[in-house]
């Protein structure tokens, strides 16, 4: 069984710990039975109290900082649904396919979970799919932020909304009113990257996300999403994910990591 | 017996027939019948028996039965007030929505299982269920119910089915060999030999009590079958007539047409017309 068809339980506890800003092939859903957890994604930022869970689909950036935190988490790939999910039934589950975090806070929750837990503990999750799908289909998008924006995120959705194209800093720049440089800082306070290798992220994981969710070639995802070549696509892809393109939509790959941060790694290698 | 074809009803549900019901006993279906689709009977409060072709079950409160298609049963209440949550689906609709994997998993119990008793803490989860099922449309969300039910249900403890005043008449059985053995050739001396019984017997038994030949009796139970499946059009006639254990499609015809007057393709054509 490859790692995406695995679906697997972790109970933990984190009296303070933070993870990068970063994304995932699989889902991964977080329940908090006990402290807090601030999600932050999609330009949201939310404190998850106990009794909340928490849905973080496929290539959904996020950040996530525990305090004081009982947790369960629950992770399973696309390929796992698919085994046990005919094409009619996910075509009809569009919330499956969301590419945003989305929450529960319902009392029904709790039930659903302890159900979930049970049946992965004591029957290795062969029919988990069951109460994933009640579970996915009581979650709602994260609350709208009350405040306005700050920079950092509108920079982002900016970039989020024109990934299929190219994007020149000179025009993230324009449209939110300030200077490259001041962007520059920005990221680099914030992510400890460059805006560019930010914007490279953000269009090399729509590619990603397509060659997981279409059939299309890798011709067509690199001239669509408007990179230089698909030679310079493919060279740009294998920095990211280690594999190529096409390799990579297998998914059954050893090479595949749990994390995918803002930059690829380079000391690993 | 009175006639067989007044005994006998068939049910059809291209939709799930899904109900959380309190009944009377006065509201019960004293018939043998069968149904196209699989049925999910599980008992709330209150005590029924169901008969199967091989044997009766007690059901009490939090026991359940599962129903193949096809399956002859009848039901007999033994409390005059009674609660069932019953559930009649065709698998198609677990088909649609589920991969042949998962869809071998779900319909499991189903052979490996039929009857059984559920926890306490079982019922309450099936009954908080039944009536969300109840109230919604939605096919997915149906599908996904049928699943997790069943799926409770492979979770608890089976039970042996029971013998409580089973009555064993002559007819009873030679109807429940036939219903059992449907695809078989039934000759007069199989069936003699299968109900430790002469052949002279069995023929002057029922010469008495029904003025017909046990084979005739056979072939009047199979043509029932026939009748029912000859309303679902993706069944040819000669599968049904080969289900029915027929050989040649001729003689099928033939036995069909001295029963309900008309050639199987006939009925078919006024039956399927006037729908």
């Amino acid at each position: 069984m490859n790692k995406q068809e695995r679906i697997v339980l972790h109970t933990s506890y984190f009296v303070n710990k933070c993870y990068k800003y970063h994304f995932h092939l699989h889902y991964e859903i977080i329940y908090v039975s006990g402290g807090m957890v601030k999600i932050f994604s999609d330009g949201h930022e939310t404190t998850i109290q106990s009794g909340t869970v928490c849905v973080i689909p496929p290539f959904s950036p996020h950040r996530l900082e525990y305090v004081d935190a009982s947790v369960r988490r629950i992770t399973f790939g696309i390929s796992y649904l698919n085994k046990y999910l005919s094409r009619d039934a996910t075509d009809n589950f569009p919330a499956l396919y969301a590419t945003h975090v989305t929450l529960s806070k319902k009392a029904k929750i709790k039930e659903i979970i302890d159900s979930l837990v049970e049946e992965i503990n004591l029957y290795k999750g062969e029919s988990a799919y069951i109460y994933i799908y009640k579970l996915i289909s009581e979650c709602v998008s994260l609350p709208e932020m009350e405040s306005e924006p700050n920079l950092i995120v509108k920079i982002m959705q900016y970039i989020g909304k024109n990934s299929k194209h190219k994007i020149m800093l000179d025009d993230v720049a324009k449209e939110c009113g300030v200077t490259k440089y001041h962007i520059c800082r920005l990221f680099k306070k914030e992510f400890d990257i460059t805006p560019v290798d930010y914007i490279t992220f953000a269009r090399i994981r729509r590619a990603a996300f397509m060659l997981i969710n279409t059939n299309y070639s890798i011709t067509k995802i690199s001239n669509d999403l408007q990179f230089y070549s698909p030679k310079y696509f493919t060279k740009l892809f294998k920095s990211y994910f280690d594999d190529s393109p096409s390799n990579f939509r297998k998914l059954d790959n050893p090479l595949l990591k749990d994390r995918y941060f803002l930059k690829p790694d380079k000391s690993s290698q | 017996m009175k006639n067989i074809k007044e005994q006998m009803v068939f049910m059809e549900y291209p939709e799930p027939f899904i109900r959380l019901q309190k009944s009377e006993k006065s509201v019960n279906m004293p018939y043998l019948h069968f149904h196209e689709g699989h049925e999910i009977y599980i008992m709330i409060e209150g005590a029924v028996n169901y008969i199967l072709p091989d044997d009766t079950y007690e059901l009490n409160s939090g026991t359940f039965i599962l129903i193949n298609p096809f399956t002859i049963h009848k039901k007999v209440t033994k409390t005059d007030v009674y609660t069932t949550f019953l559930i009649n689906f065709n698998s198609n609709i677990l088909k649609k929505y589920f991969t042949d994997e998962a869809l071998k998993k779900i319909l499991n119990p189903f052979s490996t299982l039929p009857y059984g008793k559920l926890s306490e803490q079982a019922i309450q989860k099936i009954l908080k269920l039944a009536s969300r099922l109840e109230k919604t449309k939605d096919k997915v969300m149906i599908a996904m119910s049928i699943a997790e039910i069943l799926h409770l249900l492979d979770k608890s403890e089976p039970l042996r089915s029971t013998h409580p005043d089973a009555e064993e008449t002559l007819d009873k059985s030679v109807y429940e060999y036939v219903a059992n053995n449907l695809d078989k050739r039934i000759t007069l001396d199989t069936l003699a030999s299968e109900l430790y019984i002469s052949k002279q017997a069995l023929t002057s038994q029922f010469q008495k009590n029904y003025g017909t030949s046990p084979i005739y009796f056979v072939n009047r139970v199979k043509m029932n079958f026939a009748h029912s499946m000859l309303l679902y059009p993706e069944f040819s006639i000669e599968r049904i007539s080969k289900y029915c254990g027929f050989n040649s499609l001729s003689y099928f015809s033939k036995v069909f047409k001295d029963v309900f007057g008309q050639t199987p393709s006939e009925y078919r054509r006024s039956a399927l017309n006037n729908e």
